[in-house]
């Protein structure tokens, strides 16, 4: 059963991809950097946003990239899936991802 | 004519003109400002072509871009060619053939020495990106064999401390603009542009070069170009490996010190330093990646900068030294 979080929409099926201007680039740290070549702005993601960014590159869904920080960090599932959708929202206020149709 | 070739970070530069006249006027220009060797090669890896000035290149702008748009200079991209127009000079830069076709009118000549050198300095970025070479924009410096990578917006004191470890001893690569190629055995740093560009205020904290800086060329108004290797001898080299990443801030504490960061808050500095015009996705991925590595290869610190800089300049450089 999708589990439907916020006004928004966004449920673990939901898939997000990258904007196609932006460039990631992973950290040795386990950080990483996005930076957008259409606005020059550049953000800064720690290990769980960098683990979250891999999965949206990777075309998983929401769910699945929760799934797989409860298995990498020991955390619930319901805290797994807060922090996926409370980020992907932010990537989506900065025009970092789309939703994608279908 | 014939081509005449320099190096340049490594690469075989060409240069050939249709004017005699106007190619010895080039290679001065580019002796003058740049840190170019000459070179021999039948088949250069970049090469720039100048008409007769007054000729007329053709240029097509439709479709093309806006990169950039100020009173001395407009750069339009199309494809994979960028279009350098300044007053009624243009220069056409082929970026994926490594090729410029230009035309330089009696205006140029008339511009400010900076507004010369920013022109065929963006060229020279734009054809060296796709060689795997990338623009920084930072000063370096060396000593015992170390480079230092001084990064950080005007007025943080980067040439400040340049100038005053260049005057304690350590060597300039350059200062702005230097060149970072990413080899086998680590990314190095090479020298692109030559002299150290100071504001007259920046000059006012050293008074024993106030001779040499008042017979020194005025880049544009308030800034000279000091000929730091007549100076001082032996005080400039061609090319480092970067260990020690510093981004300095001039304070008013009386002591300097560094303080140690972490990759990330190095790379957002990093990018944010990092020549913005190049917009080409591939090649930005592969620049990042360049800027990844030599985070590997380095130490980063935020610099703060003291009254000692000045009262005690080998105090600072112990601090550097420190670094490693």
């Amino acid at each position: 059963m999708n589990r439907i979080l916020r006004w928004n929409m966004l449920t673990t099926s939901t898939k997000v991809s990258p904007d196609a201007n932006v460039v990631f680039t992973e950290m040795e740290n386990g950080e990483s950097v996005l930076l957008h070549l259409g606005t020059n702005e550049y953000f800064s993601l720690n290990e769980t946003g960098t683990l979250i960014w891999k999965g949206i590159s990777d075309d998983r869904n929401l769910g699945e990239i929760g799934k797989e920080l409860e298995n990498t960090f020991d955390v619930t599932e319901e805290q797994a899936t807060q922090s996926v959708m409370r980020l992907v929202e932010s990537l989506l206020a900065q025009n970092l991802v789309s939703v994608k149709s279908g | 004519m014939g081509n005449f070739i320099f190096t340049i970070a490594g690469l075989a530069l060409g240069l050939d003109c249709q004017a005699p006249d106007q190619r010895d006027l080039i290679r001065e220009l580019w002796n003058r400002l740049y840190v170019l060797e000459n070179g021999t090669s039948l088949s250069p890896d970049l090469q720039y072509l100048f008409k007769i000035p007054g000729q007329v290149i053709e240029t097509n702008s439709e479709g093309a871009e806006v990169i950039s748009d100020s009173l001395h200079l407009s750069v339009l991209r199309r494809k994979f060619e960028y279009t350098l127009q300044s007053g009624s000079s243009t220069l056409i830069v082929d970026v994926e053939n490594g090729k410029c076709t230009g035309v330089l009118n009696e205006d140029f000549w008339e511009q400010p020495l900076e507004y010369q050198r920013e022109y065929f300095l963006l060229s020279f970025l734009m054809l060296l990106q796709p060689k795997r070479r990338y623009g920084l924009h930072a000063n370096v410096i060396e000593n015992d064999n170390i480079g230092y990578i001084i990064a950080g917006p005007a007025g943080s004191g980067k040439t400040t401390l340049t100038l005053s470890m260049v005057l304690s001893g350590w060597k300039l690569l350059s200062d702005d603009a230097n060149i970072l190629y990413d080899t086998p055995q680590g990314i190095y740093a090479y020298a692109l542009r030559r002299g150290l560009s100071c504001t007259t205020d920046t000059l006012k904290h050293f008074p024993e070069l106030s001779a040499a800086a008042d017979e020194s060329p005025n880049l544009s108004e308030g800034k000279k170009l000091l000929d730091i290797e007549s100076l001082i001898p032996e005080s400039v080299t061609p090319r480092c490996m970067p260990r020690v990443l510093l981004f300095p801030e001039i304070t008013s504490e009386r002591t300097s010190q560094l303080i140690s960061i972490g990759d990330t808050e190095a790379m957002i500095a990093l990018i944010e330093q990092s020549p913005g015009i190049m917009t080409y996705h591939h090649l930005i991925v592969k620049q990042m990646g360049v800027l990844n590595s030599l985070l590997q290869q380095t130490h980063s610190y935020r610099l703060i900068l003291g009254s000692d800089l000045f009262d005690s300049p080998e105090t600072v450089s112990d601090l550097l030294h420190s670094a490693q």
